[in-house]
């Protein structure tokens, strides 16, 4: 809780680079080489790293103001065998801290076949407890697949939704290695959201770099919401590209589809982002020049926890009780924002 | 000063940006006068990465900075400014070694 806002962490990653989780060690290193003061290429840079799940508890609870967070597969297994962040690995975050940690899968019908992405999903929503999805389309070598695609990623929404999980959240721009960059586009959420309007597209880092066609997007259909992921975390190197970016979102969107992503663990203090989120003022020249609203209480708190609450149907009331029993019926509604 | 600069990334910054399948290595280190300016590489998933500014400047410029003898912090392809660097610094306050 940060002063009084509730604070629900739309995208965290423990991520897995350990020896037996890397495919090719070299993969990612476009350069391939690296170069030491001596002059000689060291092939072999990597050790090995997995992110700790006490480190990362203490990273969001303990040093930082979240109340929950949403641990997130990265299904990309072009470089990985288990996947960037392994979705094992997001369970067991989830698991130490169910009261606080929501468990997000990940599939790839490229990777793992339609039929095995839909058996590892079924698995996933029900031993693990999956309350979302998360999808990266863009793979090595130009592999990729639409989410327009009636005959691959229809039956994985379809199972989803027999499945009682309407969350799909796909990684939109942001290429991580030498995928394509048009194939990370969020045009294709667009059919995808009018055949499954009782699902929820959330689209992150706002697509960059196709950001104004991922807002023209969700402001057009209401069942696609924008994560901040990424995006945020700019904000103390570049904060007018940041207040440009949730600027553009704010008017064209609303702060009610807008959803908090600190990254995490790729920047593992959290506390900063939050502080600067919960103080952030839209610069009045831009207002002035762009008609970008300003940032006001009610709309932090959506975005901060309010938002992610309501989309995944959390009975936010007696989550606050949960989570701290002392509290106040008059607090509840503060938090919840009856009072802005 | 190389040793120790060394000894900060390997125990600092390196684990931070191996667990996103990155890493960072020195590729010079100069003495100028009383100080030493040292550049860097971002290596593997850094290299090309959005927020590779970020981790330039809260993780590696965060930490290198503490070594008093140290000048001048660089990085291939980043460029930023004392402008910025500060307003980092306060950002993340006591956290500098943000990431």
């Amino acid at each position: 809780m940060h002063n009084g806002i509730f604070v629900f962490d739309n995208v965290v990653h423990m991520y897995d680079n350990r020896v037996d989780n890397v495919i090719d060690p070299m993969a990612m290193n476009y350069m391939a080489k690296r170069f030491s003061l001596s002059g000689v290429v060291d092939v072999d840079m990597h050790e090995r790293r997995a992110t700790d799940i006490q480190d990362a508890l203490r990273f969001l609870f303990v040093e930082a103001d979240a109340d929950m967070a949403m641990a997130q597969t990265v299904p990309l297994f072009s470089y990985w065998r288990k996947g960037f962040a392994p979705a094992e690995l997001q369970h067991a975050l989830a698991a130490a801290a169910p009261d606080r940690v929501m468990f997000c899968g990940g599939v790839d019908p490229v990777f793992q076949g339609l039929n095995g992405a839909l058996t590892e999903m079924e698995r996933q929503a029900r031993e693990w407890n999956a309350v979302s999805f998360k999808f990266y389309q863009g793979h090595h070598a130009g592999l990729t697949w639409r989410a327009d695609d009636r005959r691959i990623a229809y039956p994985l929404f379809e199972r989803m939704s027999e499945l009682g999980v309407t969350v799909a959240q796909f990684h939109k721009g942001i290429p991580l290695g030498h995928e394509y960059v048009e194939d990370l586009r969020p045009n294709d959420v667009q059919q995808a959201a009018l055949d499954f309007p009782h699902m929820t597209f959330v689209l992150h880092h706002f697509g960059q770099p196709f950001i104004d066609e991922t807002i023209n997007i969700a402001s057009r259909f209401g069942n696609v919401w924008l994560s901040m992921s990424a995006i945020i975390n700019l904000f103390p190197v570049a904060p007018w590209t940041v207040y440009e970016c949730l600027g553009k979102a704010l008017r064209g969107v609303g702060a009610d589809r807008i959803l908090w992503g600190s990254e995490a663990f790729a920047y593992p203090r959290v506390q900063p982002y939050i502080e600067a989120f919960a103080s952030m003022e839209m610069p009045e020249e831009l207002q002035d020049r762009y008609g970008y609203p300003q940032i006001d209480l009610l709309a932090k708190r959506k975005m901060l926890g309010l938002n992610m609450a309501r989309l995944i149907g959390l009975d936010l009331p007696a989550k606050l009780r949960q989570l701290n029993p002392a509290i106040s019926e008059s607090d509840i509604s503060a938090i919840l924002g009856e009072n802005d | 000063m190389l040793a120790r600069v060394q000894t900060i990334l390997d125990r600092e910054v390196r684990p931070r940006l191996q667990s996103h399948g990155g890493d960072v290595a020195i590729v010079d280190l100069v003495e100028r006068r009383d100080r030493f300016d040292v550049s860097f590489q971002l290596q593997g998933a850094c290299r090309r990465c959005e927020l590779r500014t970020v981790t330039f400047a809260a993780t590696i410029h965060g930490n290198i900075s503490k070594i008093a003898e140290i000048g001048k912090i660089s990085c291939d392809r980043i460029s930023m400014t004392p402008v910025q660097l500060d307003r980092i610094g306060k950002f993340f306050g006591e956290h500098s070694a943000a990431s």
